[in-house]
């Protein structure tokens, strides 16, 4: 029980604010500003005293009776850190934003309240101790994300939300069954770095097998993998701060982060690897990494390609994890971070030029880098971020994911990379270059201005800080990689950890 | 003596089988409600037979009384939509996919029936199947009888029957209050309510006999709560009863419809699930598993549950009746 | 044995009321008449058989509530035929949809 009242004080920096913010009246916005902002900012006020807490190697523990036998268990380990702060972080910057996307609207209680059950969510995701624990969190991240989806109340949206329900709970009712069947097997066991289930391997391998692909596909729906991803390009009819909560803070996030703790916390690398259940998983990211890039070069609707292109990065992760060596690992943990930087960065800068220009479509782009040069700038870090251009965070990423290939002795993983990189300057280049290049013909029509009145910068000081921000912070984890705190020098020290390795050479 | 109660037994088999029979069959929706309404009788008294009254009451309340009025009530007002459509009126809504009148327009042009028969019956065939399949190797054993006759004196209550659906097994009657609550909002979530088509029936005597039953029911709906403890009865037949007693009232009086707007509402309708999941918490904080109650505690804490969950339910059959949104109520 | 005499004799009673209530239901032209058959069966029929069953008691508090369940029927019965007369007569016959 050490310091497991910090854990709880983290989920409620964000769920007391939510609940309180449900019971604002609308016209109470001062007051929610400062609940939300004041939420946001103590949780990551208390995930930084975790993070040193964990580095100088604390034990956080906390957990409860749930039913016998079974504990309801929350816990620090670096890697629930990782994704803790990343989503701390991102939601701080993501409630700035939103605010200011949604000034002037409608029913913004409402939305503001599932936000922070969302992220609420997603912190409890990542501090979940076992698998129990872990479809709690994860079940009630789906339904508090559907308000978000639906938030417009437009048809599309209705349709939209219609279509993620239908496939995340029926994901849900694949992965409840699952972590069930994995309970009544082997009891109610904590993650454990190298998994538990090494006495049932003899026994039991088919059904261990039968398990990990129902896991998988239970986890793979929010994750986006092909085939499962089909809700994912259609739920970008969502609000921009909705989006970014899914393809970057949240939502597919959770996904790709329980199929790394299945992977490496409950069946363990050798394990899989053993039971041959990593090779299928490793085939899968191949393809929807190669089938995301396509798609995206097929739309023209900016948000969509950013969100074919999410279904395609978030297999980066997968494919890491998938590859089951330390370096592998090491890039697609890395890749959860950096994929959130630079994904939230992107929807970020398509918001801002929905909302201050009414842009929508890539072919309206043109000649934009002069109207809103900053956020053009950040929209280009973030797009060159994702081709993997050194020292931007990709550029991390898919170097570590082409070591880990050739460590495991895949060389043909390598050709994906080099494919998707390929697709990912063939679908991010053209929106650069036209907005730098391209020449606008007639004036601008400004929606924002309408009701926001007339700014010093080139929009809503609120939307250009958090683009600005997690530009820098894309540059940043690129170009200090090699530091201890940066993401690379956190995933190599849960690597460490989780493998017992020395230092090795990065 | 045995023979006779045989005898009765078969009757009332074949009583059953017959009105579900008919009630399927039927073409006409009214006589195809009447009938359900005497097969919940008939199924009241089956269970009776079985030595299960808590069921019995709760099928004599629930599943012929409430469900009939609501069937009742649902039949009416499809009546005076078709009624409005055939005069040929134009409709004030604008026809919405997802609304009423898609319901509406289902019944009307019913699907091509040989489109959905073969699909309709495998499935009932493979359903079946895995049901006779699960009976028929189910392991003997004694059931759950000694075991919960071994726990009694930590339940808190003297009911075996209460014991489990609010001690020992207390997640499905949490799941099935909200269960209540969510059929209720669905029904919300179409819109406001319109009056209901019922005439109101002029002169005394109904006001006359509501103003002798109301409050006989209200007596004996909180009897049926407080016998729940030790005796067959508890927080859904006491529900029932009361919600009955609510549906007359809104029936004597069709055009001014005794709903408590707002908050007060809100509140009543949800205080049993709030209770519940608030002492349920407690539960899990206080180290007895979510939804455990610590052994002193159980018999105030499960009378606390029972009486907010009569309320709610109460409150939601009547609001169900009602169906839609109380006029007024923005929110 | 006197009890369970005068049980099965009144229970009989209140049988042969319930069998004329539904024949008359059954056969009768109108709305009017199947009522004025019914509510005997109600009311005449229930009574007979509540009033047999009393002897069966174990205690006046069961008799009680014997008498309880009859008067209840009683008032819930004639308020119903009320009704359906009052719908018939400003009404007409009822007409089902099909």
């Amino acid at each position: 029980m050490d310091g497991g009242w910090l854990l709880l004080a983290i989920l409620f920096s964000s769920l007391g604010p939510g609940i309180a913010i449900f019971f604002l009246p609308e016209h109470r916005q001062g007051l929610r500003t400062a609940l939300n902002l004041g939420g946001a900012g103590t949780k990551l006020a208390l995930v930084g005293v975790l993070l040193a807490g964990v580095l100088r190697g604390d034990e956080y523990r906390f957990s409860l009776p749930l039913m016998p036998g079974i504990d309801l268990v929350l816990a620090a380990d670096a890697l629930s850190l990782l994704f803790a702060s990343l989503s701390a972080v991102l939601w701080f910057v993501t409630t700035v934003y939103a605010i200011g996307y949604l000034e002037g609207s409608p029913r913004r209680s409402r939305f503001f309240g599932f936000f922070s059950l969302c992220v609420s969510a997603t912190v409890g995701i990542a501090l979940s101790g076992n698998l129990i624990t872990f479809l709690i969190f994860y079940e009630i991240l789906t339904l508090a994300t559907w308000p978000l989806v639906v938030h417009r109340g437009t048809p599309a949206a209705l349709r939209a939300g219609r279509l993620y329900l239908a496939y995340t709970l029926t994901s849900g009712l694949v992965l409840f069954t699952a972590i069930v069947w994995l309970t009544l097997l082997a009891g109610a066991e904590g993650f454990t770095p190298g998994g538990y289930l090494d006495g049932l391997a003899e026994t039991h391998a088919t059904t261990l097998q039968i398990l990990f692909v129902l896991l998988m596909i239970g986890f793979g729906v929010k994750a986006a993998l092909v085939p499962l991803h089909s809700w994912l390009p259609i739920a970008m009819v969502a609000p921009a701060p909705v989006s970014a909560l899914l393809h970057a803070v949240a939502v597919v996030k959770a996904g790709a982060f329980g199929i790394i703790r299945v992977v490496n916390d409950v069946y363990g690398t050798e394990l899989a690897i053993e039971l041959g259940l990593t090779a299928g998983l490793l085939v899968v990211a191949a393809i929807t990494i190669v089938y995301g890039s396509i798609q995206a070069l097929r739309t023209d609707d900016l948000k969509q390609r950013l969100a074919f292109s999410t279904i395609s990065q978030v297999s980066y992760i997968i494919l890491g994890v998938a590859l089951a060596g330390p370096l592998g690992i090491i890039g697609g943990l890395v890749h959860l971070v950096h994929q959130g930087i630079t994904k939230i960065t992107l929807f970020f800068c398509a918001g801002n030029f929905a909302e201050t220009l009414g842009i929508h479509r890539i072919s309206e782009l043109d000649g934009v880098g002069r109207r809103m040069p900053l956020t053009m700038l950040a929209f280009t870090l973030g797009a060159l971020g994702m081709i993997g251009l050194p020292p931007l965070a990709g550029f991390v990423t898919k170097w570590h994911l082409g070591l880990g290939a050739l460590e495991a002795g895949m060389p043909w993983v390598l050709g994906v990379l080099v494919l998707s990189s390929l697709l990912n300057a063939a679908y991010f280049l053209p929106p650069v270059i036209r907005g730098w290049l391209g020449e606008r013909r007639e004036p601008w029509h400004e929606p924002l201005q309408a009701h926001a009145g007339p700014t010093r910068f080139e929009t809503h000081w609120m939307l250009l800080f958090p683009v600005v921000f997690t530009a820098a912070l894309g540059l940043l984890v690129g170009l200090f990689a090699g530091l201890g705190l940066s993401p690379l020098g956190w995933v190599s020290l849960i690597v460490r950890r989780d493998y017992s390795l020395p230092e090795f050479g990065l | 003596m045995n023979g006779l109660l045989v005898l009765f037994d078969l009757v009332l088999l074949a009583g059953i089988v017959g009105v579900a029979w008919r009630c399927l069959a039927s073409t006409d929706l009214f006589r195809a409600v009447v009938l359900f309404i005497t097969f919940g009788l008939l199924l009241a008294l089956a269970w009776v037979r079985l030595e299960a009254p808590d069921i019995a009451l709760a099928e004599a309340a629930i599943g012929a009384g409430i469900t009939g009025a609501l069937l009742l009530v649902t039949l009416e007002r499809l009546r005076s939509i078709m009624a409005e459509r055939r005069s040929g009126r134009p409709h004030t809504p604008p026809p919405d996919p997802t609304g009423p009148h898609a319901l509406l327009r289902a019944l009307h042009d019913p699907p091509p029936e040989r489109r959905t028969f073969i699909p309709a019956l495998s499935f009932a065939l493979v359903v079946g199947g895995l049901l006779v399949t699960a009976l028929w190797h189910q392991p003997h054993s004694t059931g759950l009888e000694p075991v919960v006759d071994a726990h009694m004196d930590i339940s808190g209550v003297d009911h075996p029957i209460t014991a489990v659906l609010l001690n020992f097994r207390a997640y499905d009657t949490f799941l099935e209050l909200a269960i209540v609550l969510i059929a209720l909002l669905g029904a919300w979530s179409l819109g406001r309510h319109d009056l209901i088509p019922a005439r109101p029936a002029p002169g005394p005597i109904l006001p006359g006999t509501l103003r002798l039953l109301v409050p006989v029911a209200i007596v004996t709906g909180v009897y049926v709560l407080w016998a729940g403890s030790h005796a067959p009865g508890g927080a859904f037949q006491a529900g029932a009863i009361l919600g009955a007693a609510g549906i007359l009232l809104v029936l004597a009086r069709p055009r001014q419809l005794p709903m408590a707007p707002g908050v007060p509402l809100r509140l009543g309708l949800t205080a049993g699930v709030a209770l519940f999941l608030l002492v349920g918490l407690y539960g899990l904080v206080a180290g007895h598993g979510f939804l455990g109650y610590a052994d002193a505690w159980a018999y105030p804490l499960i009378l606390l549950i029972e009486v907010a969950a009569t309320l709610s339910i109460a409150l939601a059959l009547v609001a169900l009746f009602v169906a839609g949104r109380p006029a007024g109520d923005d929110a | 044995m006197i009890a369970n005499t005068l049980t099965v004799l009144l229970l009989l009673a209140g049988l042969v009321f319930f069998a004329a209530g539904t024949a008359g239901l059954l056969r009768f032209p109108d709305v009017y008449s199947r009522l004025h058959a019914l509510t005997k069966a109600d009311n005449v029929g229930l009574g007979l058989v509540v009033l047999g069953l009393m002897f069966q008691a174990s205690g006046p508090a069961d008799i009680l509530k014997l008498l309880l369940i009859w008067l209840l029927v009683l008032a819930a019965g004639t308020t119903a035929a009320h009704m359906v007369a009052q719908r018939t007569w400003t009404h007409g016959e009822f007409e089902s949809d099909r």
